[in-house]
């Protein structure tokens, strides 16, 4: 038995964790470049099982799908922020802030659906076509693009970087 | 919804005794009357589904001019949910809807009601569940129908097929065998259902997602999936070169977390998918075009009530949609051959093969010569304790016990069927007299009298009823006492029925009862996966002995001590047709019938000719190896459940195959290829052939390849 908490719930912890783990752990096996890992379906599996963890909260009772997704939305944010500051000089990439409208997509209105917010198919795993139906309530504050090609590096986080996926055999 | 019990006496001004109606439902006192402001979600605008079975012509005659006289009073009109143009006219069985006010004429005595309510024919009434759903309408992007599939993107391993009327049609002589299979949590998108061009799933109907009263039309009905929208649903959640089914049902509303109820296809187990695949699974590489496939979500709602028979119109209407389907599918030719499966099951009931919808199924069977065969299971009811035998011929009384559970958050029922003579109409009243002892002492009696009712007391509040009903077409009598949930989760103020041992006696009237009257406990359980809700209510007495002096299970009532609660006849009451195809269980390793299979219908005069079940097929693996494996709820998933409810699939399996080699498969010609050198021979005790029905089926060499 799970207890109801007595907290808000917005947004979920889990997926929050899932999504930041499963973006970071993604990127960086495309990174090392080793076959099979670099095959879309190891991104597939590792945002499935993001997924999954994030809705069982909703299965247990203890999340309403819209903290799922801002909680995802807020996982994968950070996430492609890590990266860029660990690999973004490297691999010449930006960092796109998204934005939660919470009002637009309230309780009991929306479902999540993790091809809402991101698309394996573009390269890597970016968020997905804001003109996506189901994404327009989340607007993602296109203007906001923030260009780190010698920007915001982490020396520490690349040395990091560096070595985790060095430790990739 | 809370559909369990109402605290409140039926007024007398009240609505009026539905049971005055020929053949009304026997619930439709306490569903219309008493239980009205829980059953009737929408107040007096609910629409409430029925079926409807006519046993004389006048009956079918009265009701079609009677919808027509009522078709412009909003209030008391019916529509019609199965109609089809030959349909009236006819005595083909009908579902419909109607609000209450319809069947307070009808019990009222109103003029133009009179010669429909007094003519012979059932009605059974139906969950209107399904309405609630649809309170806020279905998901945005739920595909109910018209909605453009997304276009297909990225790398797809599904690449969009033919067009679905060109899939229907062939130019080869046709060797297709539609399986229908009405269920709940059916994963249509799992990889077993399709081929390396596409689905399998020709129609795919989700009844939650069903808005409306209008008849089955040729065109698609709301919440409705055809085989070019599968296709592009799978086509469009590609997602890094695989289908994501998540994402298929999420778009399909299949599975909607914003929805609180329970989501059957969202669990790993799902009940539909495991028996779909038993049914018609093949591994795509099979290519089984041959094999097409017509899937039914039953409302979700109405499944997770297992007391009470509020499924019959769905399924029969289920039943309707897969004739209709399996009848465009082969593009103006002759209908398809249908295989129809439904693992569901009660357990209260006559169980003499004449139930509403029992006759409704064989009516269907009946009128396709061969060509459409329906598969029920035998229930797994075989040691639930839930039925009595009582025999006042050679007792002066018979008593034994209800035990009702604490924490039963739905009400309990027991239905004893008084025996059946050659006319019952004719039948001498005050036959018998029964007794209802609560657990603190308190006594309700009732009598075999015209109309009688007693209402149920407990500390002064009403807590249950005790009524005669009189069955419709044939004039057979029942006692049936309903009781109140034992709990309710949240503070109430409505009354409960006291949980415990409540005693049951039964006493001799003035006039002989010819034969055993037989008493059953109404299933009351929790499927897999669902909510607690029910607990089941059971029988107990002195000389049933559950286990032997070895600590074994005793699955067969023992010769002696021979005592009123018994093993046999727990067949599920709506599997004792004619023409329906019963599948027991049996352990596959050592060919036990598995101990929790039930069997046999009880009506002495006809006993052997409707012995039930018809064959066995595998249930478990062993004594130790639970189940059997087949599809989980997303494809690459194997998972075991076992119960009749896997039996049936295999046997449903079995019969397509048989119409597909153009041989004979109705109910005699598979009791006639079910291996009976068995019966009798295998397990500790004599096996009764009520349980092992003609015989054994080993499970068809197309599933050989998921064997453990």
């Amino acid at each position: 038995m799970i207890v109801t908490p007595g907290h808000g719930a917005l947004p979920s912890g889990h997926a929050t964790e899932a999504f930041a783990a499963a973006l970071v752990l993604w990127e960086l096996i495309r990174d090392r470049g080793k076959k099979p890992y670099g095959d879309p379906g190891y991104g597939v599996q590792l945002m499935g099982l993001a997924a999954r963890i994030a809705v069982n909260r909703t299965v247990a009772g203890v999340h309403f799908p819209i903290d799922t997704v801002a909680g995802a939305l807020l996982g994968l944010t950070l996430g492609d922020y890590f990266v860029a500051r660990a690999n973004g000089a490297a691999a010449d990439r930006t960092y796109l802030p998204a934005h939660f409208d919470g009002a637009a997509g309230g309780i009991g209105k929306v479902d999540f659906l993790a091809a809402d917010i991101y698309d394996l198919d573009l390269p890597g795993v970016r968020f997905a076509d804001p003109g996506h139906a189901s994404v327009k309530r989340f607007d993602l504050g296109a203007g906001h693009a923030v260009d780190l090609a010698g920007g915001i590096p982490s020396p520490p986080l690349e040395w990091l970087w560096a070595k985790a996926k060095a430790e990739w055999r | 919804m809370d559909l369990d019990g109402y605290d409140g006496k039926a007024q007398q001004d009240g609505p009026p005794d539905f049971r005055r109606i020929v053949g009304m439902d026997p619930a439709a006192d306490w569903l219309l009357g008493t239980a009205a402001p829980d059953f009737l979600i929408r107040g007096e605008e609910t629409e409430i589904p029925f079926l409807l079975v006519f046993d004389e012509s006048a009956a079918a005659e009265a009701f079609w001019s009677l919808v027509d006289a009522v078709a412009d009073e909003a209030r008391i009109r019916v529509a019609i949910m199965s109609r089809r143009a030959e349909l009236r006219g006819s005595c083909d069985p009908v579902a419909a809807v109607a609000k209450r006010a319809f069947f307070e004429r009808l019990a009222g005595g109103d003029e133009r009601f009179f010669s429909f309510a007094a003519a012979r024919k059932s009605i059974t009434l139906s969950d209107p569940a399904y309405l609630a759903l649809l309170k806020d309408g279905p998901p945005d992007d739920a595909r109910g129908g018209g909605d453009t599939p997304r276009p297909e993107r990225g790398e797809s391993r599904v690449p969009t097929r033919r067009s679905s009327a060109d899939a229907d049609r062939q130019d080869a002589p046709d060797c297709r065998v539609v399986m229908a299979v009405i269920d709940d949590g059916i994963a249509f998108a799992h990889a077993r259902l399709r081929t390396s061009a596409g689905t399998r799933v020709a129609h795919f109907w989700n009844m939650n997602l069903w808005s409306g009263f209008g008849p089955i039309s040729p065109g698609k009905i709301s919440g409705e999936l055809d085989r070019a929208e599968i296709d592009g649903l799978l086509g469009g959640s590609v997602r890094g070169g695989a289908i994501d089914e998540d994402e298929v049902y999420r778009k399909a509303g299949l599975v909607d977390f914003r929805d609180p109820r329970h989501k059957a296809a969202a669990l790993r187990v799902a009940h539909g998918a495991h028996v779909t695949d038993l049914a018609a699974g093949y591994d795509p590489d099979e290519e089984m075009d041959a094999r097409p496939v017509i899937a039914v979500q039953l409302p979700t709602l109405a499944v997770e009530r297992t007391v009470g028979k509020l499924l019959d119109t769905y399924i029969f209407l289920a039943v309707w949609f897969a004739l209709a389907r399996a009848k465009q599918m082969a593009g103006g030719g002759q209908a398809l051959p249908l295989v129809i499966n439904t693992s569901f099951g009660y357990v209260a009931g006559a169980h003499d093969g004449k139930a509403p919808l029992e006759r409704a199924l064989d009516a269907v069977i009946a009128a396709h010569e061969g060509r459409v065969q329906i598969v029920l299971p035998a229930g797994n009811a075989q040691l639930s304790r839930c039925h009595a035998e009582i025999d006042l011929t050679c007792n002066e009384k018979v008593e034994f016990d209800w035990i009702v559970q604490p924490d039963d958050r739905t009400v309990s029922v027991v239905e004893v069927w008084l025996p059946a003579s050659e006319d019952p109409h004719a039948d001498p009243f005050e036959r018998i007299e029964m007794r209802v002892t609560q657990p603190d002492g308190t006594e309700t009696a009732i009598a075999e009298t015209l109309f009688a009712a007693k209402d149920i007391e407990h500390r002064s509040r009403w807590v249950g009823r005790m009524s005669l009903v009189q069955r419709g077409f044939d004039g057979r009598r029942m006692l049936r006492l309903q009781i109140l949930p034992t709990a309710r989760p949240e503070p109430d103020p409505r009354a409960l029925a006291p949980a415990g041992r409540w005693q049951l006696a039964f006493s001799r009237g003035k006039e002989p009862l010819e034969g055993s009257a037989h008493a059953w406990s109404e299933r009351d359980d929790r499927l897999y996966g669902y909510p607690q809700r029910g607990r089941q209510a059971y029988f107990d007495h002195a000389t049933y002995q559950r286990h032997d002096a070895r600590g074994f299970v005793v699955a067969d009532d023992p010769a002696a001590p021979k005592g009123p609660v018994r093993r046999a006849s727990l067949l599920n009451s709506f599997a004792s047709g004619a023409g329906v195809i019963t599948a027991g269980g049996y352990s596959e390793d050592d060919g036990r019938v598995a101990d929790y299979s039930a069997g046999g219908p009880n009506t002495p005069a006809e006993a052997d000719g409707r012995r039930k079940p018809d064959v066995l097929l595998p249930s478990d693996g062993s004594r130790v190896l639970y189940g059997v494996l087949a599809a989980g709820a997303r494809s690459a998933g194997r998972v075991a459940l076992d119960g009749t409810s896997v039996a049936a699939p295999q046997l449903a399996r079995h019969i397509a195959e048989r119409l597909a080699a153009g041989k004979p498969a109705h109910r005699a010609a598979m009791q006639g290829v079910a291996d009976a050198s068995t019966i009798g021979v295998i397990g500790d005790f004599p096996e009764p052939p009520e349980r092992s029905g003609w015989g054994r089926l080993a499970r068809s060499d197309t599933l050989r390849s998921v064997r453990r």
